[in-house]
């Protein structure tokens, strides 16, 4: 993901990003992302921040983008807070509305529900649903299963920097009793050709 | 300009306002220090001393004050000022893990750094502005207060000093600028960038404290350039600059010419390093 947005540079191979080879700049401004932990500058407010970040890159779509975005993760009403005051969830749904700024056609988004409460967690979820059912692409990279299985369309499981296997919930899951059987099961880590010690 | 834009609400920020702060106190205390100085020393009735007293009186003028402001931050001071905001500014970026969040918006890196190279040397700017305002305000009163004679300094003569010292300054805030981002870039953090910056203009005077090296360093090209005066004047003047006072006064200063290119030659050249490693660097965390 840090490849895809020219964070990191890849060592060999190509990589196509909205059908554009990389590294490609401009293509940057159709994407939202939030890679790990969102950080902020903690002495400006959550509003403050994001009006910096849109003007990091192109024009935003609308006038009113900085304060949709907050309404969408639900931040309206702190935004005014400065983000050292914020919550880990707070953060999180602050990453989640910056990478939501320039109404991207792709979000990236790697363990984007780390530290939400189950409230902001099933916000999360409808957000990001709504957004895939208006046409958004959304990328996601979680450990949390149950979530991916609750979220996700399609599904790509890596293993040892591998591509294991990849395709519909129902495809993957098949006669496994959920995801988290099927992702054990596909790497081999189910225990049944493992040789770690029985408990006692 | 929107990314400039960008890093100048970033620079709006409680570090920014106490280096500035620092800045200005430093330069009325030390104000406050030459000045009575100049009135001890006066009392003698020694010509020389009355005639020091009177420069002093000239360098607390409103109007020239602005070249005892832009000599104070064009040397040691206005660096360490510089090291400081560099570290918070540009190497922020990393101990914060906000580098991230900045590229994903703006892919073109070497425009990200000219942008914080240039909100940099605002803020450079900005301090010597502050500083000048500070003296401003503070240098009439003392002169009334210490009696020091009056300079016979015309409006003109002190515009076109503090305009002088004040445009050569420009140039060499944008030398320190480019050290601490530099610095930045290569140690990726606040404290690393701070160390480093501050640890590069220590050394530079250092190495200018070398006989030989003459004409040939950073230290002396920013010398040559401002037009600091060779050697030790009485440790209790005001002093016009924190710099030569560090460099061997034995030799003759690079000319302005030299100093100038010297100083160009420098900004290209760390310009370059930064902009290459910062292409290159992958940014974690």
């Amino acid at each position: 993901m840090r490849m895809l947005l020219g964070l990191v540079r890849p060592s060999a191979g190509r990589a196509w990003l909205n059908g554009r080879p990389l590294p490609d700049p401009d293509g940057l401004a159709r994407v939202g992302a939030m890679i790990e932990e969102p950080a902020f500058y903690p002495w400006l407010s959550g509003r403050r921040n994001l009006e910096v970040l849109a003007l990091c890159g192109p024009p935003l779509p609308g006038g009113d983008a900085i304060e949709v975005a907050l309404d969408q993760v639900g931040l309206t009403p702190v935004a005014g807070r400065k983000v050292k005051a914020y919550s880990q969830g707070m953060r999180q749904r602050l990453g989640l509305a910056a990478s939501l700024l320039r109404d991207p056609t792709l979000l990236l988004l790697d363990e984007p529900t780390n530290g939400m409460d189950p409230a902001g967690i099933r916000e999360f979820r409808s957000v990001l649903r709504a957004l895939a059912d208006g046409g958004t692409t959304v990328f996601l990279s979680s450990h949390l299963l149950a979530e991916v299985e609750q979220v996700c369309d399609r599904v790509a499981v890596l293993h040892a920097g591998r591509l294991v296997e990849e395709g519909r919930i129902a495809e993957l899951t098949g006669e496994h009793a959920g995801l988290e059987a099927a992702f054990l099961h596909l790497t081999g880590d189910d225990g049944e050709v493992g040789d770690a010690p029985a408990p006692r | 300009m929107r990314l400039l834009r960008a890093e100048l609400r970033k620079l709006n920020r409680p570090l920014l306002w106490g280096v500035t702060a620092a800045a200005a106190l430093f330069c009325v205390l030390l104000a406050v220090g030459g000045s009575s100085n100049a009135r001890q020393e006066a009392r003698g009735g020694r010509a020389e001393a009355e005639v020091a007293a009177a420069h002093t009186a000239a360098q607390l003028d409103p109007l020239a004050a602005g070249a005892e402001a832009a000599g104070l931050m064009a040397s040691l001071p206005g660096a360490l000022a510089l090291a400081l905001l560099a570290g918070g500014h540009v190497g922020g970026e990393w101990s914060q893990r906000t580098l991230k969040n900045l590229l994903t918006q703006h892919g073109r890196r070497w425009q990200v750094l000219a942008a914080k190279l240039a909100s940099l040397w605002l803020a450079g700017v900005g301090l010597v502005a502050a500083c000048w305002a500070a003296l401003a305000v503070a240098g009439p009163i003392l002169v009334r207060v210490d009696h020091l004679p009056d300079p016979r300094q015309s409006l003109a003569e002190a515009a076109r000093w503090a305009g002088s010292q004040v445009g050569r300054s420009l140039l060499v805030l944008a030398v320190f600028a480019m050290v601490g981002l530099l610095a930045a870039v290569l140690t990726r953090g606040t404290i690393g960038a701070m160390a480093t910056t501050a640890g590069a203009f220590v050394t530079m005077l250092v190495v200018a404290t070398v006989p030989s090296n003459g004409k040939w360093t950073p230290a002396t090209w920013v010398q040559g350039w401002m037009g600091f005066p060779v050697g030790l004047r009485s440790i209790t003047d005001l002093p016009s600059n924190f710099w030569s006072r560090f460099i061997y006064a034995g030799g003759s200063p690079p000319s302005h010419l030299l100093g100038l290119t010297g100083l160009v030659a420098m900004l290209a050249a760390c310009g370059l390093v930064a902009v290459l490693a910062f292409q290159r660097g992958d940014v974690a965390g």
